[in-house]
């Protein structure tokens, strides 16, 4: 096909010329340079495979008639042939190169107003910019100068796509640089060695884009925010891009730059000002001059007059894992403040230096916008909690002491009152936001040391959000997170008392029958995650399963899943048969003697296959086979399910649904495995898959039906 | 202006407003918290009830057995339920001159105020209002007069032996102005009083005010009112909704620029959040159904059921309760039922436009064709013999006092498998159920109250901005349960005033205008002169007639002809004196100018002094002080007569003349 291609090429080339600006549609010229690029990465050359491009590029150069599209589509397909050092050859010779580059020539022909072309350009330069030959010819036509002047072009893609050159240019320079100082082969330069003009070029490209950013790092007016915002993504881009000389280069030259910014306290620059700090920050040793100035930048945006930006500032501290001990101690403080004031609860002790930033979060805190403050102290508790323990400014006891005490003040039912501050209990009270980030926390929390002397507690306040009738189904969701990843990770139930647990199976009952089928579905979900929950011991120093300690075993719970496979939704049906395939998975792997319970159920899951009009069901019904036959030691001795299988396979191949049919595939695998397990094929018409001589499943690129 | 509080009750409001000359009486709620101190009237023999031992005090030395029982720890009073009427005392009642009625609920006390208290007024309310309110006075005469119980316990209420009973008995306050339940025929009596009027409908109060009731959101005809005069508007905000249950929609606008708002009737479930309620009604009736218990729903027979079997009917599929029958038991079940479909224009737009379709506005009509929902007057009669469990019966009252309710307390408060879910949010559900204790069946706590809470209410206010609030006490401080929450209460700006029963406000705000017309010929004759731009005055000399409430400036009839004519004879009152009336000054006199016609005639020793009114010009030569001042210009002068004219026409000179 592609030689029909080229042979045509000539002529698509010419009604692209004559086309001027009638081009109604650009897409088919990105398919055709979608193209070339295939072409010129598999081929030996894009100019070889296609030599009427050349001609082509140097008419429309030169024709100002050509639309916008044209022009760009011809700029990027420049830079593409002369990304191989055999095509930027041919384009130099023949002069194109320096008139399609030279913003001069589009400037006068009135048409670099024009964001198409602009992107174009610098995609094309972006293309080229892969040898030696390249940068020189970009240092030598003084590139660089427009370059700069598109890093805060007023078209965001244009933007955009400057950074990325200019990081390009950057690496490149660094590349051929670090060739010249160990001469070490590179596969682009094998027979380049670096002239001295060469690296002279690199260094002033290098000089002047370290003053380019020293002068835009630095805010002037309010109405330069938007162009600063965009510097500072440039810079933690190259800063996390460049390697160590070239990086320490830029680095000592935005520094003043940057001590500048961070006294200007402008909340917008908060979040780009600490990407740029802390990409800085990473790479460095830590008794280096430039660390330690940034260390000291990052104490500063830590005492910030605005509570907002210190909260962010000590969050970007603490994700970054800061090597600094105080510096994480300290940000560690400032994102336990607002919990401390909420609940009162001492997290911090009384000597600390933050009196005036606790004072500043406290006056926040009565008003609405406490709601984000609280968010982000919660969601840093993950951080906070992978800290060394005497690192820590609390046990980690009581931050989850204080994480209940919040979750029981949010809680709309909950008559629990804060000693800390009050104010916040109007805009918190059944704030789902603020319950679901505490409840996260709390999930994390159950990791802690010494916590699971508060499990009572922690099941205490989980019971109240299942049970409250305010609760959202996504904070419902959440609990039983929570519900499963503490009893998960306590091996001893014992505290769980009747009461507790008389509590939790009316709250699970009641959920199971909610109009929302969003909270029927968590609690179904739930039901089958409880039953993989690994065992625990009860006060009678027995082994147990969690099931049966907290909802008193499959007694319970399969009814209940027997009735949500009637549920009118169908992802709550799904679910259901999901949970009874979890549910009854042990009794299938001890081959224990089926019930007339599991025999009904088989019948309603046969029902479903054939009359659900959902697919999700029905996907669910074939996977509880799958589940069901992998599980059972020895299939052929259970009747039910041989008996089931012939059904379910014809059934489910003739399925209008794909993911059933596959679903329906991986089952006769599975039986065909079952069947012939020896690994050299009996029957001489088996396909032999690649690796495990397994039959091959529906899906695979060479699959094969059976 | 003044605000007379009859009743302590925030949702169950009975005020008297004069203003004005009328006497306008805004609600007559009946407080019936007080039947939960009676035992239970059961419709059928209760070997329990009637086995619980008399209470004696620990001492012996009080025997009260035949008035009080003693039930799981608690004493009771064995008679007929009594309510605790509006305070009567505080005014003469045969004075109201009308009574605005806002909801059904608001107008159970009526009988007690407009019988035999020498009413002779006018009651207003919307007709859906009337006719369901009727319903449930019917009701709740019909559940008194069933189970008619001879005994009047009277004994306890003395004071010394009260003061020696047990809480809550002990605590019970005013317990000898409790009434017993009114008879049919004064609640007729009551009723014939009482005008219908639409939503926005003006009304005159003898010429003074004026009174609309406005679409407030919470129940069928349900209405806040505005009570306003040509310069002053009085809002009386009673239950009100911004939820999009059945009824109209809440008025909001028409309350804006009162000078007056009266904020009765918020909810009494500030945390609870009816979606939320309804969600746990739902799921507390399918979890037991499927267990195969039985629910029981204590309601009102209007109102919030017609909500709860909108939603069952929504959920009965989902839930697969398709074939659990549901039973509505009432003596005006069927008429309450069948009234919800025909107030179509009180309803919410989506239900009135079902009217123009083939299907009633409620669902609850295909329930009952469907078999799904069915009504009938009491368990006795048809009832018995369709009784099928397990199923859901909604019945009153929500007291358990009372109805129905009691037979089917007594009947499945054995089985842990039943559950009663209490729904209505006036009464304590475990005061309700004190003395069923001890009981097995489950208890489930959903109060659904779509009245505005606290959030809404100072939306609201923030939007129709009145210059002062009036509410009950219980609104300005948080509930005592939850003391730490200062957002359920109102915080406004100037603070509202807080009313208990038995207060008398001065409203504070003073009536500065009236309007007073004047005939065309009358102002034909007038003659308006310009003091400033814009502004022209004149001088009217006219009768003021004042006749019910409408003030008319009247031209000053002649004098009587000297002869008397043939023509026919009119009654002629005497004609009032008529004198030509001193013209008005106006205007300010100039010092310098002033100082220099003085001059002119002759006056040249003037010593001005300033004060802190305006100037004190002294002709020494004359020994003659002029005070020229803001609002006046007096001239001292002793007896030298020609002298005080001469200045007067100077003065004048720079003065108009009206």
């Amino acid at each position: 096909m592609d030689s029909q291609c080229v042979s045509i090429l000539p002529r698509v080339c010419g009604v692209l010329l004559v086309s001027g600006s009638s081009l109604p549609d650009d897409t088919s010229l990105e398919k055709l340079l979608d193209w070339f690029t295939t072409v010129a990465q598999t081929g030996p050359s894009l100019l070889e495979a296609c030599p009427c491009l050349v001609d082509f590029v140097s008419k429309v150069a030169f024709n100002y008639a050509s639309g916008s599209s044209i022009l760009s589509f011809t700029l990027k397909l420049t830079g593409l042939i002369g990304a191989s050092e055999d095509g930027f050859k041919v384009l130099k010779e023949c002069s194109v190169l320096k008139l399609v580059f030279n913003p001069q020539h589009w400037q006068e022909a009135g048409l670099w107003e024009d964001p198409c072309l602009r992107i174009g350009w610098i995609q094309g330069l972006k293309m080229i910019l892969q040898h030696s030959e390249a940068l020189s010819f970009f240092a030598q036509a003084d590139l660089i100068e427009p370059l700069l002047q598109l890093q805060t072009d007023p078209s965001l893609f244009v933007a955009s796509a400057a950074n990325q050159t200019l990081a390009q240019v950057l690496l490149l320079c660094q590349s051929l640089s670090s060739v010249g100082h160990n001469g070490s082969k590179n596969r682009d330069l094998e027979h380049n060695s670096v002239s001295m003009e060469t690296t002279q070029n690199y260094s002033g490209i290098i000089t002047k884009v370290s003053e380019y950013l020293n002068k835009s790092v630095v805010l002037k007016e309010i109405s330069q925010l938007p162009g600063s915002q965009q510097i500072l993504r440039l810079l933690a881009m190259l800063l996390v891009r460049v390697g160590p000389p070239l990086r320490d280069t830029l680095l000592l030259a935005v520094m003043n730059s940057l001590e500048e910014l961070v006294t200007t306290s402008c909340s917008q620059l908060t979040v780009p000002l600490l990407d740029v700090i802390l990409a800085a920050n990473s790479g460095l040793r830590d008794d280096c001059v430039p660390k330690q100035r940034l260390i000291r930048l990052l104490w500063a945006m830590l005492n910030m007059k605005k509570p907002d930006d210190v909260m962010q500032a000590a969050a970007a501290v603490l994700r970054s894992h800061q090597s600094d001990p105080a510096l994480s101690a300290h940000s560690a403080r400032v994102l336990l403040l607002p919990l401390d004031i909420v609940t009162g609860v001492s997290l911090l002790d009384e000597n600390s230096t933050e009196g005036e930033l606790r004072i500043l979060i406290t006056e926040q805190l009565k008003r609405k916008s406490c709601i984000s403050m609280i968010c982000v102290c919660l969601s840093n508790i993950p951080q906070i909690t992978l800290m060394a323990s005497d690192r820590l400014p609390c046990p980690q006891r009581l931050i989850v002491t204080a994480v209940l005490l919040l979750l029981r003040l949010c809680c709309v039912d909950s008559s629990s009152s804060s000693p800390g501050c009050v104010e916040v209990v109007r805009f918190i009270t059944g704030n789902s936001k603020v319950q679901k980030c505490a409840l996260e926390a709390l999930l994390v929390l159950s990791k802690s040391p010494g916590v699971k002397m508060v499990l009572v507690e922690v099941f205490k306040v989980l019971t109240e959000y299942l049970n409250s009738p305010s609760s959202d189904p996504s904070v419902l969701q959440k609990s039983y997170q929570v519900v499963i990843k503490w009893v998960g990770v306590c091996p001893d139930l014992s505290c769980i008392t009747d009461q507790l647990r008389e509590g939790f199976i009316q709250a699970v009952r009641k959920r199971a029958c909610d109009t929302r089928w969003e909270a029927r579905d968590s609690t179904v979900e739930f039901l089958g995650h409880l039953v993989e929950v690994p065992s625990c011991w009860t006060f009678t120093e027995q082994e147990t399963e969690p099931l049966d300690v907290l909802l008193g075993g499959r007694r319970f719970t399969v009814p209940l899943l027997k009735e949500a496979l009637q549920d009118p939704e169908s992802y709550v049906r799904a679910s259901s048969i999901s949970a009874l395939a979890q549910t009854l998975a042990p009794s299938w792997q001890d081959g224990t003697a089926l019930t007339q319970e599991q025999e009904d159920i088989v019948a309603q899951l046969q029902e479903v296959l054939f009359q659900d009009s959902e697919g999700f069901a029905r996907r669910a019904a074939v996977k509880y086979f799958t589940a069901w036959f992998s599980a059972c030691s020895s299939p052929s001795s259970c009747w039910l399910l041989m008996q089931s299988m012939p059904t379910v396979l014809s059934q489910g191949v003739a399925d209008l649904d794909w993911e059933v049919k596959l679903h329906t595939l991986e089952l006769a695998e599975l039986l065909l495995d079952r069947a012939f397990p020896d690994p050299s094929p009996s029957h001489s018409y088996a396909v032999m898959s690649d690796q495990d001589h397994r039959l091959p499943i529906a899906g695979h690129p060479n699959s094969c039906c059976c | 202006m003044k605000l007379y509080c009859l009743s302590g009750h925030p949702t169950l409001p009975c005020n008297v407003l004069k203003f004005k000359s009328t006497t306008v009486m805004l609600d007559c709620g009946l407080d019936t918290t007080s039947v939960l101190n009676f035992l239970p009237l059961p419709l059928v023999h209760s070997p329990r009830l009637s086995k619980l031992p008399g209470w004696v005090s620990k001492d012996g030395s009080l025997n009260l057995e035949k008035e009080l029982k003693e039930c799981a720890g608690r004493v009771f009073v064995d008679s007929q339920p009594e309510f605790c009427l509006p305070e009567r005392e505080l005014l003469d009642l045969s004075t109201i001159d009308v009574i605005l009625i806002s909801n059904y609920h608001c107008m159970m006390a009526l009988p007690y105020i407009t019988e035999h208290t020498g009413f002779t007024g006018t009651v207003y309310a919307t007709e859906p209002t009337l006719q369901i309110g009727r319903l449930l006075m019917e009701e709740l005469v019909n559940f008194m007069e069933r189970v008619p119980k001879a005994q009047s316990a009277t004994c306890w209420k003395n004071k010394e032996i009260q003061r020696m009973l047990p809480g809550p008995l002990k605590d019970a306050v005013d317990v000898w102005t409790w009434k017993r339940c009114y008879s049919m025929q004064e609640v007729n009596s009551a009723l014939s009083k009482v005008q219908l009027v639409g939503y926005s409908q003006k009304v005159e109060l003898f010429g003074a005010v004026q009174v609309s009731p406005l679409s407030s959101g919470y129940s069928l005809g349900s209405s806040n009112w505005i009570i306003q005069s040509h310069h002053e508007k009085v809002s009386y905000v009673s239950g009100s909704s911004l939820l999009t249950t059945h009824p109209q929609p809440m008025d909001q606008s028409s309350l804006k620029n009162s000078d007056v708002l009266i904020l009765t009737g918020l909810t009494q479930m500030p945390t609870a959040n009816p979606d939320g309620m309804l969600g746990e009604f739902c799921s507390n009736l399918a979890m037991t159904i499927r267990a195969g218990g039985n629910v029981l729903v204590p309601c009102y027979s209007s109102g919030v059921i017609y909500d709860l079997l909108e939603c069952l009917y929504q959920f009965i599929e989902s839930a697969n309760l398709g074939t659990t029958p549901f039973y509505f038991i009432s003596p005006v079940a069927n008429s309450s039922l069948e009234f919800s479909q025909i107030f179509a224009e009180w309803l919410c737009h989506n239900k009135q436009t079902k009217v123009y379709l083939p299907e009633p506005p409620f669902p609850h009509a295909e329930l009952i064709q469907t078999n799904k929902l069915k009504h009938y007057p009491s368990i006795h009669g048809d009832f018995s013999s369709e009784f099928r469990q397990p199923c859901v019966v909604f019945t009153g009252h929500p007291s358990l006092r009372f109805g129905d309710v009691v037979h089917f307390m007594e009947l499945w408060g054995k089985s842990s498998l039943n559950t009663v879910i209490f729904t209505e949010p006036d009464f304590s559900y475990l005061d309700a159920l004190a003395p069923y204790q001890p009981l097995a069946m489950k208890c489930v706590y959903c109060p659904i109250d779509t009245r505005l809470n606290f959030h809404q209410v100072s939306k609201l206010l923030k939007e129709v901005q009145p210059l002062h609030v009036v509410c009950p006490e219980q609104y300005t401080q948080p509930p005592l349960t939850q003391s730490h929450r200062s957002d359920l209460m109102l915080e406004l700006q100037p603070p509202p005033m807080p009313y208990r029963r038995c207060s008398v406000l001065n409203l504070p705000f003073r009536r500065r205008y009236e309007r007073v017309y004047i005939l065309p010929e009358l102002a034909n004759s007038l003659v308006p002169s310009e003091v400033k731009p814009g502004v022209s005055v004149a001088t009217v000399s006219a009768v003021l007639q004042s006749k019910d409430n409408k003030h008319t400036l009247q031209s000053v009839p002649k004098a009587p002809p000297v002869a008397p004519s043939k023509k026919r004879k009119r009654v002629m009152e005497e004609p009032p004196m008529t004198m030509a009336p001193k013209p008005l000054l106006s205007g300010a006199v100039p010092l310098e100018a002033f100082l220099a016609t003085l001059q002119k005639h002759g006056i040249t020793e003037v010593k001005v002094e300033e004060t802190a009114d305006g100037h004190i010009l002294h002709l020494q030569a004359e020994d003659t002080l002029i005070q020229l001042e803001e609002d006046g210009t007096h001239i001292v002068c002793d007896n030298n007569e020609p002298l005080r004219a001469t200045l007067r026409d100077l003065v004048l000179r720079f003065l108009q003349k009206l």
